[in-house]
């Protein structure tokens, strides 16, 4: 078996770019190189490879964009930011491998549709952009005592950014907080200033997990809506499911019981 | 939240969502726009849904009536005069709240309102108009709302509630003269079109005064367009006009006469009203809505009517409503099987064809064959029938005629395209662009290479196809409840070749 010398980094921007980087300026040919990011599973280790932990490095990480959007196009490097933030566990390697070929296709790299990797990423992409669609409909915001709105979610990708650039758009006068329960994450708005997101400490998660859900006038309502606006002659549970996943569900007022 | 006396808000909405949810449309898309210190809400083009109700239809947004009072006896109508249903009517502010409350917490895009008709048609219109006024002056409400023109209210009131409204829809409820007579007695051809064509211009003249403000053309207008096919073509036969009742012609031979009272009717209120031009008239366009199952029209005469619809009044969207039998009534047909649910399905896939792939509806039916197979979709009916233009080689196909490949939607055909400037590709890759193989299997090469044996034979494909197709389960069962057997397929009906 070929030797195989594995870049494994962070599960960050600055984690998988620099993991890239590192990767192209290193000795080996492509083929013996490859790109892991970590997660919090335990991963079996391969026999014949040797690992190196890459450590992020802001500056590496910039290059690499700045490479991209030069030399390949933006469309190709907003297609590996998403991918860098998308949930696959295999999107440092699907990177590392479509720039591969990027570099050398150019600008039409994007859509060459017919390379396996560009197909890979278009996949991971696509779930990311899919996700965030959805979410932005079936994002629920519960109102708190204080008049802050609150949502929860735990998505498979990391969008809060998309999610935080659409609200603070359309709520610009409401302050609002978006927290991802999964990456315990959190997004923040408030009139008149610019969004940030930040990570929580385990006190914080845990007042946010608890302190959480709001029955009111409104959601009682929603309810009643929801459940009079279907046809009954038309009752069509597999439809339903497929168009709102499952996944999605604990989340959202009008299936949530009491 | 202000209570009207009497009902609670709680059992309105009830009643209120309850008499509006067999409205079909419920999309908010068609309009961009980006949100404004100071107000409440944006648009996104492409429309959002937030949940999806028991029946699995999309909820994007409030969809309620004003009031479900109503004097016109509609004969398929839940809210008919003559029923015995408990009535409810919101306040303009009610709705204020209801929408914005609703809005804050994400559950909605925006509002629907439609509404009975209480007292008059301009009575209502004018309630109507008042609510959507007040909530965009108001409450500075910036997101979407879709609005009804009540057929018979003044025109000022339409010109109103467009400079207000993000879509306006009229229902066309009925596809023939004949068919509104017996089941709309209240409603009329005229008092349908009217105000559709004065939607029509109001949106026209917006889009040349303010420029484009939402997608007010529809997909229908740039497919036309970019297939190089004509848009508005010459007017209808003149012979065909005295055949009286018949769908297609009827709105032809109505056209000059109420395109006339449209403009003249325009030309008179533009001094008169005063409009905020901050959005537009109508800008995310217009749309209507047909009952399916009703009255005995064919396939062929409602697919023909939406291809009319598109072509003369630049709809943006037709929606087709399978009928549900809430009222007993002589003029009513039995559905032992349900609402035509395949029936409706065959419908939207054709409507389909007509928007994005750049079919006419003379190419899916003829007057000979004016129903749609039961078992293959309308593409596939229409490719088993045209075996001699294929195969195609997706390697060098232009746009249009990949789009005519059973399997190969407008996604697929664009990455197709894309995709083969960087070389050619293998089926693996042709599947994961989207392409459908168990259908486009039969009709396609790939670099001059076909999937398996490629046996351009009619019989031979309907019944591959056949084999392949399945339905979605709710459809299965509309299918065997409905007296279409093998034996009408096109393979077995069609001379042999």
């Amino acid at each position: 078996m070929e030797k195989k010398y594995i870049y494994r980094c962070e599960d960050s921007v600055e984690g998988i770019l620099t993991g890239i980087y590192d990767a192209w300026a290193s000795v080996h040919r492509h083929e013996e190189n490859r790109i892991e990011v970590c997660r919090d599973e335990w991963e079996v280790p391969l026999l014949f490879a040797e690992y190196t932990d890459v450590v992020p490095d802001a500056e590496k990480s910039e290059k690499v964009q700045r490479s991209v959007r030069l030399r390949v196009s933006e469309e190709a490097y907003e297609m590996m930011m998403k991918a860098v933030l998308s949930g696959d566990p295999e999107k440092g390697e699907v990177i590392y491998r479509f720039l591969i070929y990027a570099f050398r296709e150019g600008a039409r790299a994007g859509r060459s549709y017919g390379n396996p990797w560009v197909m890979r990423l278009f996949e991971i992409v696509r779930n990311f952009d899919n996700e965030s669609h959805h979410l932005k409909g079936f994002l629920r915001f519960d109102e708190q005592e204080n008049g802050l709105l609150l949502a929860r979610y735990a998505p498979k990708n990391n969008i809060l950014g998309d999610l935080m650039e659409h609200f603070s758009d359309r709520m610009n006068g409401e302050s609002f907080m978006i927290f991802d329960e999964k990456r315990r994450i959190a997004g923040v708005y408030r009139p008149g200033t610019v969004w940030f997101v930040y990570r929580l400490n385990e006190e914080e998660y845990r007042a946010f997990s608890e302190a959480y859900t709001q029955e009111d006038t409104y959601s009682a309502l929603w309810k009643i809506f929801h459940r009079k606006i279907a046809i009954a002659e038309r009752e069509n549970a597999s439809l339903q499911r497929n168009n709102l996943p499952l996944r999605f569900r604990p989340y959202m007022t009008e299936f949530r019981t009491s | 939240m202000v209570l009207e006396e009497g009902l609670s808000i709680e059992k309105k909405l009830e009643i209120l969502s309850d008499a509006a949810k067999y409205d079909v449309a419920c999309t908010s898309s068609g309009m961009q726009r980006e949100g404004k210190a100071g107000e409440l809400g944006n648009s996104v083009a492409a429309g959002i849904c937030h949940s999806f109700s028991a029946d699995g239809r999309c909820i994007s947004l409030l969809k309620v009536l004003f009031t479900n009072e109503c004097i016109f006896d509609c004969k398929y109508c839940i809210n008919r005069s003559s029923n015995d249903v408990p009535r409810a009517s919101f306040t303009p502010k009610e709705l204020c709240e209801l929408t914005i409350g609703f809005y804050k917490r994400n559950y909605i895009e925006g509002l629907f309102l439609s509404s009975g008709i209480l007292h008059t048609p301009d009575y209502t219109m004018e309630l109507i108009c008042q609510t959507l006024r007040m909530l965009r002056e108001e409450y500075h409400f910036r997101g979407y709302i879709h609005c009804k023109a009540i057929p018979g209210a003044n025109p000022l009131l339409v010109e109103y509630a467009g400079w207000y409204a993000d879509r306006m829809s009229v229902n066309l409820e009925l596809p023939t003269n004949e068919g509104l007579r017996q089941l709309a007695p209240h409603k009329s051809r005229k008092s349908i079109l009217t105000p559709m064509r004065q939607i029509q211009a109001g949106i026209a003249e917006s889009r040349q005064l303010l420029g484009f403000k939402g997608g007010n053309y529809g997909a229908f207008h740039f497919t036309r367009q970019a297939a190089g096919l004509p848009y508005r073509p010459e007017p209808a036969i003149p012979e065909k006009r005295k055949e009286g009742n018949h769908a297609i012609v009827g709105i032809d031979s109505e056209t000059t006469s109420v395109e006339r009272t449209g403009r003249e009717l325009r030309l008179s209120l533009l001094e008169s009203v005063g409009r905020p031009t901050g959005r537009g008239f109508a800008a995310a366009g217009q749309s209507t809505q047909m009952i399916i199952g009703a009255t005995p029209e064919t396939d062929y005469q409602l697919v023909s009517v939406a291809e009319a619809l598109y072509q003369k009044f630049e709809l943006k969207r037709v929606f087709y409503s399978a009928f549900v039998k809430v009222n007993e009534d002589a003029m009513l047909p039995d559905l032992p099987g349900g609402p035509p649910l395949l029936r409706e399905h065959r419908l939207y896939q054709a409507d389909w064809l007509l928007r994005y792939y750049g079919f006419a509806a003379g190419e899916l039916l003829t007057e000979k064959r004016p129903n749609f197979n039961a078992v293959l979709d309308p593409k596939c009916d229409w490719a088993v029938h045209h075996m001699e233009l294929f195969p195609v080689e997706v390697l060098q196909a232009d746009y249009f005629l990949l789009l005519r490949v059973p399997g190969i939607g407008p996604k697929s055909a664009k990455r197709i395209v894309e995709a083969r400037r960087s070389g050619s590709f293998s089926f693996e890759a042709l599947k994961k662009m989207g392409v459908v193989l168990k259908r486009a299997q039969y009709f396609i090469t790939c670099g001059g290479k076909t999937l398996g044996h490629l046996h351009l034979d009619e019989t031979y494909v309907t019944q591959s196809l056949m084999l392949n197709e399945k339905l979605p389960k709710n459809l299965q069962d509309a299918l065997y409840g409905r007296q279409m057997s093998l034996f009408e397929l096109p393979a077995f009906t069609a001379e042999a070749g």
